[in-house]
């Protein structure tokens, strides 16, 4: 094809806007597509240097580029990978793709430039990338090889990478380290059967954050078969709000299965053991009259100081009930509490019987609690251990000592007293539980209190019995020290 | 007829209402008391106690058995019962309490030698009905 008029006709037929230029740069030839494309009259580009058609900020050194193009000259795309824009004669600019081929013209290395009209592809474009900027969701597209060819804007944000340090990465880097090696796994099976469906399977999910941290995520999967391939789209959502907020549920749930439990429990009980001392006390004072007729008048007096015992044994049974009941209402302010002279005065205020206290604190200071709530656990405890100490022993002592670890505060209340027999452990902590090897009076609610305060102070009692000592272990977190310090400004 | 009526009952007040109501009903009967399930258990489980204590069988002995209890409640000495009395050994038991409690009942029904249900407190006419179902004891 040496001859010029071959070239023209060629190029007039030719659909796709081409322009012909020489090594120098210069308008050799254009077919009609390309000075429409650009605005220009037929032939007006011939003999004007090719950069009238470069944007302003690439003409500086498009010469040089195109002299390194006709060092080497290749069939190919121009500025792979960069957006190309051309430039209309109105000033215009537009998107274009731009093939590059060599071509002897009359002896002359030329290049033969076709210029693709990509307006509309790139409206298209345009459009799906508003579209996924604007789901709320992070939209990542992946290779088969993992590789991150797309993302959009709630993906920047979500997980704090820009575009440019996402693309091309592996999309392994947004998976906590503990997970890569699986999701590399889970990622190629998935490969092997591509269908539309949630990841995970049931399964907890975690993003990482650039800045390290992780969040709960639920991952939509959707194959979409790329031109270089089969890609998959993966559509993440940041779920801490649902995750935290089924966590309240479930927590509130079981707080009232929990709650429902005692109510049921209340209801026996109160049945049980409110009910006797009054049928009882019934029952004494239908003798009283029979007595009375018959003149027992010593059979009546007996009667009636055990119905005012029963009476009495009643009221502490429902003052007991009623703190309780109300344990939960106790303020939760939490404040510095002395434990040594806390120990001190609620001992002081009991009557000691022959029990000898021994106290050992190595508790870290401060030590925070609800100083009400603490002072009815050690109430309880310590009364206890008086109340079932053994009185064919000598020696009776009760021992507290106190410690701290891994950001807890221990108790423990140990004492050498009758115990409690292994068959009963179990109920320790119930209500109207009566369990220890003795007759002695009580509400059978002194545990159950102590139980519920230390549950509301987050804490945990148990009990061990060792070395014919009867020992409660006490909890109480401490954790939270440093932001109550926070919250106050500072502790006194 | 002379027969015997053993309460087991942790409270003072309450026994001593069954020795009231006795006394006050026409039964002949002779009451052994026990203030804890398990010293009834200890007793009728000890083939020499229980002669010493309750008298042979027959005829049956009456057990008025109380469901509250602390340290072993009249529950748990029904399951010990159970797997210790004979099948033909004639111990009959009625569970009493202070309340009429639907479950208590239930539960206490599903034992073959639990007879009745008795709610507190115990009165003569209650207790001639008792014996005259079971002893058949008519006055």
């Amino acid at each position: 094809m040496n001859n010029p008029e071959q070239y023209k006709i060629g190029l007039d037929a030719c659909p796709t806007p081409i322009i012909l230029v020489s090594s120098g740069g210069v308008v050799v030839r254009t077919n009609s597509r390309l000075d429409k494309l650009f605005g220009y009259d037929r032939g007006e580009l011939i003999g004007r240097s090719v950069e009238i058609l470069v944007p302003e900020d690439i003409r500086p050194y498009h010469p040089d580029l195109r002299d390194a193009y006709f060092d080497v000259p290749t069939t190919r795309r121009m500025g792979t990978g960069r957006d190309l824009n051309g430039v209309r004669k109105d000033g215009e600019m537009i998107p274009v793709e731009i093939g590059l081929d060599p071509i002897d013209f009359h002896g002359d290395l030329m290049v033969m430039v076709s210029v693709l009209d990509i307006r509309e592809r790139k409206r298209g474009e345009v459009m799906i990338r508003r579209a996924m900027d604007a789901a709320t969701s992070a939209m990542i597209q992946v290779d088969e090889n993992g590789r991150i060819e797309l993302v959009n804007e709630s993906t920047e944000i979500l997980f704090g990478y820009t575009k440019d340090e996402l693309l091309g990465m592996s999309i392994e880097m947004l998976v906590p380290e503990r997970y890569r090696r699986k999701h590399a796994v889970y990622r190629s099976s998935y490969q092997t059967n591509r269908d539309k469906r949630a990841m995970g399977g049931g399964r907890e999910l975690f993003g990482l954050r650039k800045d390290g941290t992780e969040f709960p995520v639920e991952i939509g999967l959707t194959p979409i078969e790329g031109m270089s391939g089969n890609s998959t789209m993966a559509t993440i959502n940041d779920v801490t709000r649902q995750r935290e907020v089924e966590r309240q549920i479930k927590e509130t749930s079981e707080r009232l299965k929990l709650a429902n439990g005692e109510l049921q429990e209340f209801a026996y009980s109160t049945s049980h053991d409110l009910k006797a001392p009054l049928t009882s006390i019934a029952g004494l004072l239908s003798y009283c009259g029979d007595d009375l007729e018959n003149g027992k008048i010593h059979e009546v007096q007996h009667n009636i100081v055990r119905a005012k015992a029963l009476t009495e044994r009643l009221a502490k049974r429902i003052e007991d009930m009623l703190a309780l009941a109300k344990a939960e209402d106790f303020s939760n302010k939490k404040s510095n509490v002395d434990v040594a002279s806390t120990v001190n005065d609620v001992w002081n205020a009991l009557e000691q019987n022959g029990v000898k206290l021994e106290t050992s604190f190595r508790h870290a200071e401060p030590f925070q609690t609800v100083s009400t709530r603490f002072v009815v656990v050690l109430e309880n405890l310590l009364s206890n251990t008086i109340k079932y100490r053994d009185p064919e022993k000598i020696n009776r002592f009760v021992q507290i000592e106190t410690w701290s670890e891994s950001n807890s505060f221990f108790m423990t209340v140990a004492d050498n007293g009758i115990g409690i027999p292994p068959e009963h452990r179990s109920k320790l902590f119930g209500l109207f539980q009566r369990i220890a090897n003795s007759d002695k009076p009580g509400s059978g609610l002194g545990l159950a209190l102590v139980k519920k305060h230390i549950a509301m102070l987050h804490g945990e009692v148990s009990f061990e019995s060792h070395d014919d000592m009867t020992v409660f272990k006490v909890q109480l977190p401490q954790a939270e020290v440093h932001e109550l310090e926070l919250a106050s400004g500072g502790v006194a | 007829m002379n027969f015997k009526i053993v309460v087991v009952d942790d409270d003072d007040v309450d026994r001593y209402l069954v020795q009231r109501a006795l006394a006050a009903s026409s039964l002949e009967a002779e009451l052994i008391e026990y203030q804890a399930g398990d010293l009834f258990v200890q007793a009728v489980t000890d083939p020499n106690r229980r002669l010493a204590e309750m008298g042979s069988t027959p005829p049956p002995i009456l057990v008025l058995l109380d469901v509250n209890m602390p340290r072993m409640s009249g529950f748990d000495v029904l399951r010990i019962l159970e797997k210790e009395v004979k099948e033909n050994d004639l111990v009959v038991v009625t569970m009493y309490s202070s309340s009429d409690y639907a479950q208590d009942r239930a539960d206490a029904e599903k034992y073959s030698f639990v007879k009745d249900f008795l709610v507190k407190p115990i009165t003569a006419e209650k207790l001639e009905h008792l014996a005259n179902s079971i002893f058949g004891v008519c006055h």
